[in-house]
């Protein structure tokens, strides 16, 4: 690892700890792609960078954060069925992707958000503890059960609405009023094999 | 299948997000803060109201409301606040439909449900449909996942919807994008939404271009206490 991915992983790490006590700091962004995960090389409408560096580790955190709160939202409304009942058996170990506990599941997710939009491989998170980005996250979804509509909804109804609140642009294209929902975050979590690697698993 | 395994892992993430909610440390803390579900799953599957539970969906429901009654609250031809599980069943028998009752039977779920069923949204039919009741056993919310590979269906069904609410319970709060056909259709994840609050209603609809075809997504709900 290099000095600079060094440098960055203690500044990933730095910064998911304020974005956990909801201080505001504006991450450096290096000059080039850092990362080597699929989100690596996929530009930006605005930036014309990948979206980690477009918009560093501060937004990620509120991506995050975001989709807790909608999550939570949705909890607490009581209506939470259009995302299934798999969520019941996390921390069961039944099917074994749900073994991981809070702090555990909380890092990793981090490492992974960080490392698929062109961040670092590796994160020191803001428990201390080092968590590694390239996860095989279809194992995660064995015995899970997950249908086609409740990843619909989940996409439409939390993970959007996550990524247009926490200020990633949506605006209707081109230079003017760039699109980086469409052009640098949607690839990732939109490709055909990604909902077929989930649903009915 | 890099990429493929890249997107499990961002859906993966947050779905996982979700689940650290079951994790009993963080449950208990949740109960504590008055989300539904007590020590069971803060889902709220296999248990029934209880008080926590009351508290929090009233604390949500004034989030949530408007300054005004609406005119009236539309919800797919069913009626918040009377519609029954067995009238649900009852529908779903009638017209032949495959419905499973979930979360100790506090939502009847029920899947491939032509559009004249569930009228509002045009002829668009629904991959799912959702009845939540609330804790007087009475229909809470209608939630529904409509989908189709064209972007005009999905488009004039939003518009559809969008024209419906309006005309019978008030004009929306909020919207954000647009369901002009060309403009949904030029990326994935790009998105249409509407909500409209009351102080007895909430609705939503949302139109998503999922980069493998187009989803209408629906949310009436009561706020009634």
């Amino acid at each position: 690892m290099s000095i600079s991915r060094h440098r960055t992983t203690a500044l990933v790490a730095s910064l998911f700890a304020a974005g956990c006590s909801g201080d505001d700091i504006s991450p450096t962004v290096d000059a080039a792609p850092l990362g080597s995960g699929p989100g690596a090389t996929v530009k930006c409408e605005s930036s014309g960078k990948n979206a980690f560096d477009t918009y560093g580790a501060n937004a990620f955190v509120a991506v995050n954060k975001k989709i807790f709160a909608n999550v939570t939202t949705e909890i607490t409304g009581h209506s939470t069925t259009n995302l299934g009942d798999s969520f019941a058996k996390v921390g069961s170990g039944t099917p074994a992707s749900t073994a991981d506990d809070a702090a555990k599941f909380e890092g990793k997710l981090a490492a992974f958000l960080v490392y698929a939009y062109g961040g670092p491989n590796d994160i020191t998170y803001a428990d201390g503890v080092s968590y590694h980005g390239p996860q095989d996250m279809v194992a995660a979804h064995v015995g899970l059960a997950i249908t086609s509509a409740q990843y619909d909804y989940f996409i439409s109804s939390i993970v959007v609405p996550a990524l247009i609140s926490s200020g990633v642009m949506h605006g209707t294209g081109g230079a003017t009023s760039p699109d980086d929902v469409t052009t640098c975050f949607a690839p990732i979590v939109t490709d055909a094999a990604f909902k077929a690697s989930i649903v009915g698993k | 299948m890099r990429r493929a395994t890249l997107a499990s892992g961002v859906i993966g993430a947050a779905v996982a997000a979700v689940a650290i909610l079951h994790v009993p440390a963080v449950h208990r803390s949740l109960a504590a803060r008055g989300a539904p579900g007590g020590a069971a799953c803060p889902f709220g599957y296999g248990a029934g109201a209880r008080p926590v539970d009351l508290e929090a969906r009233r604390a949500r429901a004034a989030a949530l409301r408007g300054p005004t009654a609406a005119r009236a609250r539309p919800a797919l031809g069913f009626t918040l606040d009377a519609t029954t599980a067995a009238d649900v069943t009852a529908w779903a028998v009638a017209h032949d439909l495959r419905c499973d009752r979930r979360r100790g039977g506090m939502v009847v779920e029920c899947t491939q449900v032509p559009g004249a069923l569930v009228p509002g949204a045009g002829a668009l039919a629904a991959t799912a449909v959702w009845f939540e009741l609330g804790p007087s056993g009475r229909l809470a919310s209608i939630k529904t996942v409509r989908r189709d590979p064209a972007v005009a269906a999905v488009a004039s069904a939003f518009t559809a919807a969008e024209h419906a609410v309006t005309a019978r319970a008030g004009a929306p709060v909020r919207r954000d994008g647009s369901a002009a056909p060309e403009l949904l259709a030029r990326g994935a994840l790009r998105q249409a939404m509407v909500e409209y609050r009351f102080t007895d209603y909430r609705a939503v609809l949302r139109a998503t271009n999922l980069g493998d075809g187009f989803v209408l997504t629906e949310e009436y709900a009561t706020l009634v206490e």
